[in-house]
């Protein structure tokens, strides 16, 4: 159950796309604005609907698979659209820009290509923005509900990794474990520090996060996320640590920091399966050193936020084999 | 009723000649206004990386010439489609109100626009360096509106003067 209207987005989104789009958007079908993912919105190019299937869209908001007679939005479009998320003020973004996305406000996050401008090898910014990847924020409250019994054992909170391709709800299940410990859970209130190096778990603008991460959650947005979890050890205390997309060395040498320290840590990573986490290197170790007590995976076989199942992190054997809309 | 009628056409002439003599002090008034702006700008943008809207906002505070023309740019942001476009109509509109900010030449207005043209469009450095430029353009503009000021608003007091002297002598 989403937490707000789903077709909230028209409300909060269209006021930051120009005219012809955001006419076209607000006359889409109402069950594909309800599902709506993504907008896709390219220079000179069709503007492309994910909701979920990706569907060419029309000036008057129907869905195509025609890209001749679809919507193509103009350099002025994407001009205003960068003139609008940024607040005529790009240098108020520049951390987010040198990441490739914006967050607004409502949790949104808008993912951009262009011409990067750099200084001594490092993205400065970005000029000649033509391509916007607009990610509409759902969140999905009570998504975790299956796992959360699995995530304890003997009362105590396991480390646990969430894995799953893109797209799969990976992020917004982490965001669901965080609110409810945060809420309580095993009788026991728990200190969560969320790591949002991407400001997609929190979704925070301006350092207020946009969506429900609970009572007890702190974030540290936009930060790095090794230096953001050395920086919640030492700082803040937590019982939990929720972080998105793990996958370097450095985050590995922090989580075995966190597990040290007794804090259990959420996160997440990318693939498919397990078998597939083990051909990764930092995922691998993480797993065989068992670091995680947990792994659950995710797919999209019938729908975002499949449960596929839960594993046990020692053993990695299934302990909980799903294969339904979690 | 003679003597009325001429002490006020007197005082009208004169009152020309002081009008002409404020208009050279308000467009220096304008300038060394738009000049410290800037600069709160620049630390706006570098240290608190607030938001232009907000900035005006907070620039529109000052007790000086150019707070009616960010009070204006605060309302004209929001709709706007670009930072330029917005500053040209919050300039129209504080001009309006403003006679100070009215007094305000055509290559000044200009100095301003092109630097707006770029205001928002790119990171902190790049700003600043904007900001620097428009001060470092600004400076000579100020510069003559200051020596105007005081040698041609002298002038335009004196001609008042001087003017409302010779109609009384001339009608008396």
């Amino acid at each position: 159950m989403d937490s707000k209207d789903r077709s909230a987005w028209k409300r909060e989104l269209l006021p930051v796309l120009p005219g012809g789009l955001a006419l076209a958007l607000g006359d889409m079908p109402e069950r594909a604005a309800e599902s709506l993912e993504e907008i896709r919105v390219r220079a000179l190019r069709p503007v492309m609907v994910m909701a979920p299937e990706g569907k060419y869209l029309t000036s008057r908001g129907e869905l195509t698979d025609d890209a001749n007679i679809a919507l193509h939005a103009s350099m002025a479009d994407c001009g205003f659209i960068l003139e609008r998320i940024s607040q005529h003020s790009l240098y108020a973004i520049e951390q987010e820009m040198r990441s490739g996305y914006i967050s607004l406000l409502g949790g949104y996050r808008v993912g951009f290509c262009g011409k990067p401008v750099t200084e001594e090898g490092r993205v400065r910014h970005f000029t000649n923005m033509t391509s916007f990847c607009i990610r509409i924020a759902r969140e999905h409250k009570g998504c975790a509900d299956k796992v959360m019994p699995w995530l304890f054992r003997a009362g105590e909170l396991m480390s646990t990794l969430v894995l799953s391709p893109p797209r799969c709800g990976k992020t917004t299940i982490i965001r669901d474990i965080a609110r409810q410990l945060s809420l309580g859970a095993h009788g026991r209130l728990w200190q969560v520090v969320i790591v949002d190096e991407r400001s997609e778990i929190a979704g925070s603008c301006r350092g207020v996060p946009q969506n429900d991460v609970g009572p007890m959650t702190d974030v540290l947005d936009a930060c790095p996320k090794a230096e953001g979890m050395r920086i919640a050890l030492r700082a803040m205390s937590p019982g939990v640590l929720v972080t998105d997309e793990i996958g370097s060395q450095e985050d590995r040498r922090c989580i075995i920091d966190a597990a040290g320290a007794g804090v259990a840590v959420i996160a997440s990573a990318h693939a498919a399966s397990v078998e597939e986490a083990l051909k990764r290197p930092v995922l691998s170790e993480l797993l065989t050193e068992g670091l995680f007590g947990r792994v659950v995976v995710l797919s999209r076989a019938r729908g975002a936020g499949t449960l596929e199942g839960v594993y046990d992190g020692e053993t990695l054997r299934p302990v909980l084999v799903e294969g339904c809309a979690s | 009723m003679r003597y009325i009628l001429l002490c006020a056409a007197s005082i009208a002439v004169a009152l020309v000649g002081f009008y002409r003599a404020s208009l050279f002090a308000g467009r220096m008034a304008a300038i060394e206004a738009f000049i410290a702006s800037l600069s709160q700008l620049s630390l706006l943008i570098s240290y608190e990386a607030l938001p232009l809207r907000e900035a005006a906002e907070r620039l529109a505070k000052a007790d000086n010439a150019a707070a009616p023309f960010w009070a204006a740019l605060r309302e004209a942001l929001p709709g706007a489609p670009d930072t330029r476009t917005a500053w040209d109509a919050a300039m129209r509109a504080a001009k309006a109100k403003s006679a100070r900010l009215s007094s305000l030449l055509p290559q000044d207005e200009a100095v301003l626009s092109e630097f707006a043209s770029g205001l928002g469009k790119s990171d902190a450095k790049t700003q600043q360096a904007g900001v620097a430029l428009a001060t470092e353009r600004l400076r000579p503009l100020l510069a003559r509106a200051r020596e105007q000021s005081e040698s041609r608003g002298k002038v335009a007091r004196s001609l008042g003067v001087l003017g409302a002297l010779a109609i009384f002598i001339l009608l008396m």
